[in-house]
């Protein structure tokens, strides 16, 4: 439920409660418990509203809802005899409410039931169903036989039954008799399983208590009363008995109220805990941490770490890049003679020497930590810069044999070109006509030459690349492309040349591996503050060279459901 | 007329100045990179500059900028950029803001007489020359999408030679029908794809190249 419906239900769950609680206060019906005494008064008021409000509140948070939901709903059934001992009410207001007196038990197995985290299980899905199913019959039979006037053992609504279609006097007392016998048998049942988990709960034991417990309770107060009722109706609220149980069921309810908004409130400050600490370990990484831990321990918010990279012989800060020269004094901690760290003060009047010269042996193993953090991340930048090289030097290759062919052999092939037109017009000249038809055959084949030669430099490089010009290099490579592409482009903006190398590589060596059968392949790109490309459909992970272009630029490559995407960095 | 030849390959450089002058052609100058180009032309005011794309110091689109100086600078100046490439993104940067008097041909054609002066002249005369190996492969991209399919067959046709900087003289000599017939299948072209006629023929093109290219 979520939304409006949910809205509306709780506005007109809180309404009811509202309406009972006014009820309860003003009119104080005789035929009720809480007409005979103050303090039973306050229990009929008191955990009933408890239950509405918790399980209202309940109700809004996600893991707590159906808990919720149930408890609103056992409030509010159980502060239903309040209607139907409202003699001056309207009978079908107190007739709806007597409907609802057979629900107190059913709801209370379903709640016990979703507290002990056994209601997903089959036999009980099943024997809920069965329960609501059979509460459900009763009410509607009880409804249409029962007449309070032939009932000798009412007390309470002795008047009216709006529903009442024919009176069969018999029928209703065996069905009273026999809600009460199903109410001491499903009582039980909640008893037994609210104790057997609470024993089973081990360390967990006062979490526990605090909803299984009174959910027992609820329910001795439920059979007491469904006991009594069948030893020795009718119900009199004078005799002790009939009170101890309904006080036993009243305290139960107010108890569950209170465990369950405890409970509910020790689960949202853990909850809230969590997403801290998983916040704070995310921001954090042990080198930064160490420098930020010592800058509040030493009061120096200036104070920075510098750690050892062995290999470079030199300090890299935090994130791994070579550490700048120390501004202020600095002391070097040293672990069995080889550096480990530095520690600059950038306020050497807040940290004396002596104290900076202490943080050595005080953080020598989260420094070691740190220094080890700190020595990786440097090494996977150099890695990174080493595979850009790597790319960017077959990349110069490609465009340096690109410009070869087209300054070269293109070139020269138009030089030729003009070199038959002179022969041909010569030829003419002198109406050699046979000649003529010789070189234009020639001048045809030519023409073929300096297209395949065109072909042949654009596939290694496309020219307009060196430019940035990556839109308009991929709708080239869609002319030539065997497979039909259908390309989308947000923008024909120029890119940084890197970048639309790295993409349009990316995109033409995806193509190539695509099978040929392949109907057609989309390639969508983004173009922004991130360049943001989708090839689909891509069945197999494209493959190393793709990903050395992608990460030499710091950019992102997934396959995700048969398409690949493909992040870089536009700045 | 008199003309400027930019060209950094030697053989093709002597080969566009022989034609020229074979077709009594005053070739005032033959340069090999655009630094010179522009002081040249400053310096001579010819009447068309040819200009190849690629040229020194970086090989890449040299050519193309100087070009859309020149025709900045010197509106007397007509230039006619040559490239080995077909790239509509070339042609419509070239032709962005500045149609008129600029032309961008292939160097595939430039051997054949006919074809060079004839851009020439129509350069020149201030109108806008596009390789038609261009324009045709912009058609065969666009064939995959929707709009080229409500014109008809004639339609077509003129929107390509549009798209190719002609006239409507040169389009209803190359087409064979009347100017008023051409002005009436242009009208109706741009009509159908939501394009504004623009009075002038230079705009039209840059007109039908954008669209063309999607």
């Amino acid at each position: 439920m979520t939304g409006w419906p949910r809205a509306g239900s709780t506005v007109a769950a809180a309404g009811f409660a509202v309406m009972s609680a006014a009820l309860t206060l003003s009119i104080r019906a005789p035929t009720t418990y809480a007409a005979t005494a103050d303090w039973l008064l306050l229990l009929t008021v008191v955990p009933c509203a408890a239950a509405v409000a918790v399980g209202l509140v309940l109700s809004w948070d996600g893991p707590s809802a159906q808990l919720g939901r149930l408890l609103t709903c056992l409030g509010l059934t159980m502060w239903s005899p309040v209607w139907v001992g409202w003699e001056a009410g309207p009978p079908l207001a107190r007739s709806i409410a007597m409907l609802l007196v057979g629900l107190p038990p059913v709801l209370l197995a379903h709640l016990c039931l979703v507290v002990t985290r056994r209601s997903h299980e089959a036999w009980a899905v099943r024997a809920l169903r069965h329960l609501y199913l059979a509460v459900a019959a009763w009410t509607l039979v009880r409804a249409v036989v029962r007449d309070p006037w032939h009932d000798r053992d009412c007390w309470s609504n002795c008047s009216d039954n709006v529903f009442l279609i024919a009176p069969v006097p018999g029928l209703a007392r065996a069905l009273d008799t026999g809600w009460a016998v199903a109410a001491m048998l499903v009582g039980a049942g909640v008893v037994m399983l609210a104790v057997d988990t609470f024993r089973r709960a081990g360390p967990g034991h006062a979490h526990a208590a605090l909803v299984l417990l009174p959910c027992a309770l609820v329910a001795v107060g439920i059979v007491g009363r469904a006991a009594l009722l069948v030893a020795a109706a009718p119900e009199a609220p004078e005799l002790l008995l009939y009170r101890a149980a309904f006080a036993t069921s009243a305290a139960g309810l107010l108890l569950l109220s209170t465990g369950a908004a405890v409970a509910y409130a020790r689960v949202r400050r853990q909850r809230a805990a969590l997403a801290r600490m998983a916040e704070s370990l995310r921001d954090e990484d042990a080198a930064s941490g160490v420098q930020r831990t010592l800058a509040v321990a030493l009061r120096d918010p200036g104070l920075r770490v510098d750690y050892w990279h062995d290999r470079h012989a030199a300090f890299v800060d935090p994130l791994g890049r070579p550490a700048a020269e120390p501004i202020g004094p600095s002391t070097v901690v040293a672990v069995h003679g080889t550096p480990v760290a530095r520690v600059t003060s950038r306020a050497p009047r807040t940290v004396p020497a002596d104290v900076l010269a202490g943080v050595g042996s005080a953080a020598a193993v989260a420094l070691e930590n740190a220094r080890l953090e700190a020595g990786l991340r440097a090494d996977i930048s150099e890695l990174r810069a080493s595979r850009a090289r790597v790319v960017a030097a077959a990349d110069q290759q490609r465009r340096r044999l690109e410009r070869d062919l087209h300054d070269g052999a293109q070139q020269l092939v138009v030089a030729l070109t003009f070199e038959l037109r002179q022969l041909r017009a010569a030829a003419a000249a002198v109406g050699h006509e046979g000649f003529c038809q010789v070189v234009d055959q020639q001048l045809e084949i030519v023409t073929d030459l300096l297209e395949e030669l065109r072909r042949l430099a654009s596939g290694l490089f496309p020219p307009v690349l060196g430019e940035g010009r990556l839109c308009a290099a991929l709708e080239s490579l869609a002319d030539q492309s065997p497979v039909p592409l259908d390309l989308r482009t947000t923008s024909r903006r120029r890119l940084p040349p890197a970048v639309a190398i790295a993409a349009y590589f990316t995109v033409a060596e995806t193509l190539g591996a695509t099978p040929s059968a392949t109907e057609r392949v989309a390639v969508a790109v983004d173009v922004g503050d991130v360049l943001r490309l989708s090839i689909s459909p891509v069945n197999r992970w494209p493959g190393p060279s793709v990903e050395d272009r992608v990460g030499a630029l710091g950019g992102t490559v997934r396959l995700t459901d048969g398409r690949l995407f493909v992040e870089l960095s536009c700045a | 007329m008199r003309v400027i030849v930019a060209e950094d390959t030697l053989l093709v450089r002597e080969g566009i100045s022989r034609v020229l002058r074979q077709a009594s052609i005053d070739v005032v100058a033959e340069l090999q990179d655009a630094g010179t180009l522009l002081r040249e032309v400053a310096l001579q005011q010819p009447d068309v500059a040819i200009v190849d794309i690629r040229m020194p110091p970086t090989h890449t689109d040299e050519g193309l900028v100087a070009a859309r100086r020149i025709r900045l600078e010197h509106p007397a100046t007509a230039v006619l950029v040559l490239s080995a490439f077909v790239e509509a993104s070339y042609a419509t940067d070239l032709l962005e803001g500045h149609p008129e008097g600029t032309g961008y041909l292939l160097k595939d054609r430039i051997s054949d007489p006919a074809v060079l002066v004839d851009a020439l002249l129509r350069v020149a005369e201030g109108e806008t020359v596009v390789d038609p190996t261009i324009v045709a492969t912009l058609f065969r991209r666009r064939r995959q999408g929707e709009p080229l399919a409500a014109l008809t067959e004639r339609e077509r046709s003129v929107l390509g030679l549009v798209a190719e900087g002609m006239s409507n003289r040169g389009i209803s000599a190359r087409l064979q029908i009347t100017e008023r017939t051409v002005e009436a299948h242009i009208a109706a072209v741009f009509d159908k794809l939501g394009l504004t006629t623009s009075p002038t023929t230079n705009r039209r093109v840059l007109a039908a190249l954008t669209f063309l290219r999607g």
